[in-house]
């Protein structure tokens, strides 16, 4: 082999490895980020309405016609159940991985009520990834189940704010929502 | 000393290639990852379970989270009609028909590098406060000057992006993706 050829092979070999790294891990990177300032600012499991300016750093959505809620849930401890309090305007949930997949879409049309819960339950539940006993995770009924691969990930509401006049009114309603471990929840109904 | 030059060359030049040739597919400059409608472009598979690698670098590294094309469709304009980079000493017209949707918004983002900078965002337009014409078409002027009717300001002062949300779009029956026209954008004149 000569050797232009050895440079030339050697270029488009590293370049290739360059390219697929790049491709596959800055994503997450970004992800795991956004999930930092989130834990940084709101922490986990809770529901927070975001005002503008944590919007515009978390969300990166420049539309003021929006109000985001987000929650960073995190599945070491077992079940998260999230509970949605639906403005009436469009709104809608995302799921989304610690690898930035949405792993479930929902909006109000398809919620068909003024209240949604959903479970969010980690992908694989044997052994010690499960956290707590699956009897404490029993789920309300009507409760979606969704399944995440990732033992954390966001969950973002946005709800159209028609008039500025409605702002206050939508952000009431969304403060309503909330996201809670399922064991503490379970905790809390059987305690007397 | 040569072969440490010539080394130092290949790391150089191949990460460059590698970096180069990612982000040009992130940008969906070679049209495989994207659906090119007139002047707009959408990644279809945003948001979506299955989405490839390059449309989840594509929002991720922009900081954005993706929402599937069934929730909301993301259209971006970087040129006009005749592929003339879009340039806020420039003024244009946009007109067409909007897709049924049932909310959108168009708005305009400084293009200071690859990725829409969401911060740096110009004017809003939004279906809550457009004006249609008898033909129920839209015609709106982007411009730094007031004008009548539908009217953006193009942000910053060099190139810039022009953003078209629809949000809870209507595909027609059998179709999972849009596939009818966009807006025609026309240069008028420029500074």
């Amino acid at each position: 082999m000569s050797g232009k050829m050895f440079w030339g092979l050697a270029v488009i070999l590293l370049a290739v490895a360059v390219h697929i790294s790049f491709i596959l891990f800055v994503p997450p990177i970004e992800m795991e980020k956004k999930l930092q300032v989130v834990d940084d600012k709101i922490g986990r499991n809770a529901l927070t309405v975001l005002e503008r300016s944590d919007a515009r750093t978390i969300i990166v959505q420049g539309d003021d016609t929006l109000i985001h809620a987000v929650c960073l849930y995190d599945l070491s401890d077992g079940a998260v159940k999230v509970s949605a309090a639906i403005p009436d305007t469009y709104w809608s949930m995302n799921i989304y991985t610690s690898r930035g997949n949405s792993i479930y879409t929902v909006n109000d049309k398809q919620a068909e009520a003024k209240e949604f819960s959903i479970v969010i339950e980690q992908a694989d539940t044997s052994g010690e990834a499960a956290g707590e006993p699956a009897a404490t995770q029993v789920p309300p009924r009507n409760a979606f189940k969704v399944q995440s691969a990732e033992p954390q990930g966001l969950v973002v509401m946005r709800a159209l704010v028609p008039h500025q006049n409605a702002r206050s009114r939508i952000k009431d309603v969304m403060r309503a929502s909330n996201c809670i471990p399922l064991a503490s929840r379970n905790a809390r109904l059987e305690s007397p | 000393m040569r072969s440490i030059v010539k080394v130092a060359v290949f790391l150089v030049g191949s990460c460059a290639a590698g970096l180069v040739s990612a982000q040009q597919l992130i940008d969906g400059k070679a049209g495989l990852f994207t659906q090119t409608t007139g002047a707009w472009k959408t990644w279809v598979a945003a948001g979506t379970r299955n989405s490839d690698p390059y449309t989840r670098a594509r929002f991720l590294t922009a900081g954005k989270l993706a929402v599937s094309r069934f929730e909301a469709i993301e259209f971006e304009a970087r040129n006009d009609d005749e592929g003339r980079q879009l340039q806020a000493r420039c003024s244009y017209t946009l007109s067409g028909r909007m897709p049924s949707s049932r909310w959108w918004s168009l708005s305009g983002h400084e293009s200071t590098s690859s990725a829409v900078t969401e911060a740096t965002s110009g004017g809003l337009l939004t279906s809550l406060d457009a004006i249609y014409d008898q033909d129920n078409r839209l015609k709106v002027a982007v411009a730094q000057d007031p004008q009548a009717g539908n009217w953006l300001v193009p942000p910053g002062s060099g190139s810039f992006v022009l953003v078209l949300r629809l949000y809870n779009p209507y595909y027609p029956a059998g179709q999972d993706r849009y596939a009818g026209a966009l807006f025609d954008i026309k240069r008028e004149t420029c500074r």
